[in-house]
């Protein structure tokens, strides 16, 4: 019997074996994970891909951490069952695993899109460490690759491609890139600079057709365009990986239903991270954030609850920080204006800065900077606490918001015992 | 660990800035650390003056550490006295941790490697952090620990 069964082996499931550790130090822990690797940083693989970093960096925490923490880890091993009134998880080959508590961090997979044309050599998604290793071996300098989708993945692809010398052309769907975390004119910036950096862009179109025989020889767009290439991404989305739940009986919406404990509504049954649809107190909505903090945090309340140590999450928004060729650019919250909400817009053209927050009902509920990120943590926390920021707002439209500015009353809780919590 | 500001005590004179780089420099001599190394190190706390306000930003060592529980390398963690370190070989500067910061206490090193920077208590200086031991009003406390 094992005392805790954990289905994943990634952030989330990393958080979850540290939380249950801090408070059990002796149950069995075991963790089923489909890829053949340790708990790699999946962020890192565009970085991989580029050579920013090795195999060996790209690896969370340190090669002893499954000892240390006494974890048996099953790598190779799929999850294809869960019986919850059982209490038993089945994997590929029929063996079962008892559990007491079970978690379920199975992440996400990205979306196959049927394109005419599809399954000839030279077609990659860009998700996991073994998709690096075979566009590795296939990719030379010189080719040229198309990447669909214009989104965090695609453009990361995209990026690491370039930098390997390759010529890339990025399709994307919608009026402007990262369209679910920028608005139009961030976007536009972001595209200058991704335009500069030798990529092609092309948006408000889409890859309909992919031709060659049985290798990937070029694309057609739906504007009629035909792109020659031999390497082609597709990073058109993702969906939490939630099929071999069908028969549980565990609620599934878009993602797996949790409460704040990160509980399924069966008992002893915990779900975290991408996979699952939690509260998120700025849309006072369940959705799915499928960002890494996120799937760590809430991996780690899941661990501490599952070990009898009950711990709430406060839900979580989404945010990022990232860069492409050198631009740097953190978001959090909400993106769309509507009725009733404020929009203050700090661009610096010489400077390259584009900064944008936006208030509702007093309060701050979204930012993007781009170029300059400084103390964007401060504004993360005031969104994330619901700080009223009305008196701030001259402070705000000069584009930069430090602890100094505050008010003692909203200074003092930062600092206090509820600052970080 | 953590350095607890009394920022009624705080007049923004800059000597915790100026005492921080002499912490992070090869020589910890103040003229040296300003005058005399090839590379000029860097303070790891930032003043910040709205006046009649001023105190320096810099990192709390939280409890729960939101640039820890956030950061996507692995990089940023806890050391065996809870205090909050950089691991810069680990850091790729994705800088999720200015992300998830509250303080702002975590900016963009000025050095070519554009590491993310933050305060660590001076623990690679030996002794008690400077900027609590250089403080001339009393505002900066070192609380916990030894
Ligand atoms: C290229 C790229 C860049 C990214 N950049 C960022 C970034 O900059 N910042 C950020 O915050 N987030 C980023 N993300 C998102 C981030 O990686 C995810 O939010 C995070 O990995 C989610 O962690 P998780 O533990 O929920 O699941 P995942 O990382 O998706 O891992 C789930 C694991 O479960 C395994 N699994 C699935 N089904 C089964 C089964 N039935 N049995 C056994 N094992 C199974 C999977 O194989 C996988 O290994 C990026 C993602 C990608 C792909």
């Amino acid at each position: 019997m094992n005392d805790y069964l954990i289905i994943g082996n990634s952030a989330a499931a990393t958080g979850a074996i540290e939380g249950i550790r801090t408070v059990d130090k002796k149950g069995d822990i075991t963790v089923l994970s489909e890829e053949a690797h340790l708990c790699y940083s999946r962020p890192l693989i565009s970085y991989f891909l580029a050579g920013k970093v090795d195999g060996e960096k790209i690896i969370y925490r340190g090669r002893d951490f499954y000892s240390k923490n006494k974890v048996n880890l099953h790598l190779g091993s799929r999850a294809i069952e869960v019986d919850p009134d059982k209490k038993v998880v089945t994997s590929e080959g029929g063996r079962e695993y008892p559990y007491q508590k079970l978690l379920i961090a199975t992440g996400s997979s990205p979306l196959a899109l049927l394109l005419k044309g599809s399954g000839k050599k030279g077609q990659h998604f860009f998700y996991n460490l073994n998709d690096v290793y075979h566009l590795k071996e296939i990719i030379k300098e010189g080719d040229s690759a198309v990447v669909v989708g214009g989104g965090l993945i695609g453009l990361k692809a995209a990026e690491a491609l370039s930098l390997k010398g390759l010529k890339v052309t990025v399709v994307e769907k919608t009026p402007y890139l990262l369209s679910s975390i920028l608005n139009q004119a961030s976007a536009t910036i972001l595209e200058e600079r991704i335009r500069k950096s030798g990529i092609r862009v092309i948006v408000n179109n889409t890859v309909e057709e992919i031709t060659g025989t049985d290798k990937v020889e070029g694309v057609i767009l739906g504007s009629g365009e035909r792109i020659s290439c031999t390497t082609l991404v597709l990073a058109a989305g993702v969906k939490p990986n939630t099929s071999f739940l069908e028969n549980s009986g565990i609620p599934v919406n878009r993602g797996i239903l949790v409460n704040e404990k990160m509980e399924t509504q069966r008992e002893g049954v915990y779900a975290a991270g991408d996979v699952v649809e939690g509260w998120d107190p700025l849309s006072e909505n369940k959705r799915v954030v499928p960002i890494w903090p996120a799937a760590y945090c809430q991996g780690l309340i899941a661990g501490k609850n599952m070990a009898g140590h009950p711990m709430e999450s406060s839900g979580e928004f989404p945010r990022n920080s990232i860069s492409f060729f050198g631009l740097n650019i953190i978001t959090a919250g909400l993106l769309e204006v509507n009725s009733g909400e404020e929009e203050i817009i700090n661009y610096n053209e010489d400077k390259n800065t584009y900064y944008r927050v936006l208030i509702k009902d007093n309060r701050l509920v979204g930012m993007i900077k781009m170029g300059d990120i400084k103390e964007a943590g401060v504004l993360t926390w005031m969104i994330k606490k619901k700080m009223p920021a009305g008196d701030l707002k001259e402070k705000l439209k000069s584009g930069s918001l430090n602890p100094v500015h505050l008010p003692e009353s909203i200074r003092s809780i930062l600092y206090g015992e509820e600052g970080v919590k | 660990m953590k350095i607890e500001l009394k920022k009624e005590y705080c007049v923004g004179c800059g000597l915790c800035e100026i005492y921080c780089l002499v912490a992070h420099s090869s020589s910890r001599e103040v003229i040296k650390a300003f005058k005399g190394e090839k590379e000029k190190a860097e303070s790891r706390l930032f003043l910040e003056i709205d006046k009649p306000v001023s105190f320096p930003l810099q990192c709390q060592h939280c409890d729960d550490a939101p640039c820890v529980r956030g950061c996507i390398t692995g990089a940023m963690y806890k050391n065996q006295e809870e205090i909050t370190l950089l691991d810069e070989d680990k850091c790729v500067s994705c800088y999720t941790c200015i992300l998830e910061c509250p303080y702002g206490a975590i900016q963009i090193s000025k050095k070519e490697s554009l590491l993310p920077i933050k305060c660590d208590l001076c623990i690679g200086s030996g002794g008690e952090p400077y900027c609590v031991n250089n403080c001339p009003n009393g505002a900066l406390i070192l609380k916990g620990g030894s």
